[in-house]
């Protein structure tokens, strides 16, 4: 890949790496190290992209999979405390913290397809094929993400 | 409050990549010449000293020959026999002397303030010196390299060479397998080791490094035990 395809690229899909990255990891260092090595394997990818759409569809499932793998590893780490890192984030209204916290309370096989479906706007068929998944195991954890959110949700503010 | 596709939006938005690592990845990316460093295992004796290579036919067969920069010998000094300790000497290569496999090299200690010469005579007899300070030369860190392997556990390799890239964020190390080939693996350094002028000096500072080459496998580099 040429050096200017990469930066465009790189640029616009960082961010989604992140996200995804930090909603399986759920801390900061880890997610931009895994940020790097998936842009590293865009940069020495041989693929020729049919689409953007292939693009973002390759760089989420890498970013997926490299997330599972630092997760097997031991070489994962402790950093700077959750809320910590959310106050850095700049949230407009106090909701989006509170639910930023609220998700990132949720077990780590919820944070993904939920990222998946509501932040990248993809159908539950195509959120199974991304994190190798049935569509069914997907419905149900979407399902129990929102019923334990609304726990949650509910329980802040009768706080 | 309730969860609805839009607060999760605008919470989840806030999450943003580092725009200082993007720029470190475009500039790892970026095709320069890496630069290279070679690291030998000398024996020094006192006084007058021969320095032999250990390694130089497989890191001169990798590097073709023409080595450009600096060189580093991690060197056994020995007085009498007796090893006294490690040394580090770093001398400028411009002429890719470092990367001859010929002629000797001996460093003399001109007096008790450790100031001495690196000397390299080839095999026409022509000299050529540098200054050295010994004593103030780091302590030694000759590393060891650990790569996962088919089991999943980390094992030392065999190292016949490396290179920090220009950028000081990856190393590409040469080693010879379990079946005793030639390989080569791109250590990926992690955020809190790169930057640094050598990996003698990132070991000096952080002890041991761990991380994972490109292609997945876990790593470690560290000092010798």
């Amino acid at each position: 890949m040429d050096d200017e395809t990469f930066a465009c690229y790189a640029g616009r899909y960082a961010d989604t790496i992140y996200r995804v990255a930090f909603n399986s990891c759920k801390n900061a260092a880890d997610a931009q190290d895994i940020v790097q090595n998936v842009l590293l394997k865009l940069y020495r990818c041989q693929t020729d992209f049919e689409s953007q759409e292939h693009a973002r569809r390759w760089v989420i499932r890498v970013a997926v999979n490299e997330s599972k793998k630092l997760l097997c590893s031991a070489w994962f780490r402790k950093s700077v405390a959750l809320e910590d890192y959310a106050a850095t984030l700049e949230f407009q209204q106090p909701e989006e913290s509170g639910l930023f916290l609220a998700v990132m309370a949720l077990p780590k096989k919820y944070r993904v397809p939920l990222y998946l479906y509501y932040y990248e706007d993809y159908p539950v068929k195509e959120v199974a094929a991304l994190c190798g998944l049935k569509e069914s195991t997907v419905q149900t954890r979407l399902q129990r993400a929102r019923q334990k959110l609304k726990t949650m949700l509910t329980n802040l503010e009768e706080d | 409050m309730e969860f609805h596709a839009d607060l999760y939006k605008r919470a989840f938005s806030k999450l943003t990549a580092s725009p200082d690592q993007m720029k470190e990845v475009i500039l790892m990316t970026e095709k320069k010449r890496p630069k290279r460093f070679i690291f030998r295992r000398v024996v020094v004796t006192a006084a007058v000293l021969a320095l032999t290579f250990a390694l130089a036919a497989a890191a001169n067969a990798a590097t073709g020959g023409a080595l450009l920069g600096r060189v580093i010998y991690y060197a056994s000094y020995m007085r009498d026999g007796q090893h006294v300790g490690e040394i580090t000497v770093e001398v400028n290569d411009d002429n890719g002397v470092g990367g001859a496999n010929t002629g000797s090299y001996e460093i003399v200690q001109e007096g008790e303030d450790g100031k001495a010469l690196f000397v390299h005579i080839d095999e026409n007899g022509n000299r050529t010196t540098q200054s050295i300070d010994l004593t103030s030369a780091p302590g030694a860190q000759v590393p060891v390299f650990r790569l996962e392997d088919s089991n999943g556990g980390l094992k030392e390799v065999e190292m016949t060479g490396m290179q920090l890239d220009e950028a000081h964020e990856a190393v590409t190390l040469q080693y010879k397998d379990a079946q005793g080939k030639e390989a080569s693996a791109v250590l990926v350094l992690p955020q809190d080791c790169k930057g640094f002028e050598s990996i003698g000096a990132l070991l000096a500072e952080k002890g041991t490094v761990t991380g994972q080459t490109e292609d997945g496998r876990r790593f470690e580099i560290a000092g010798k035990e």
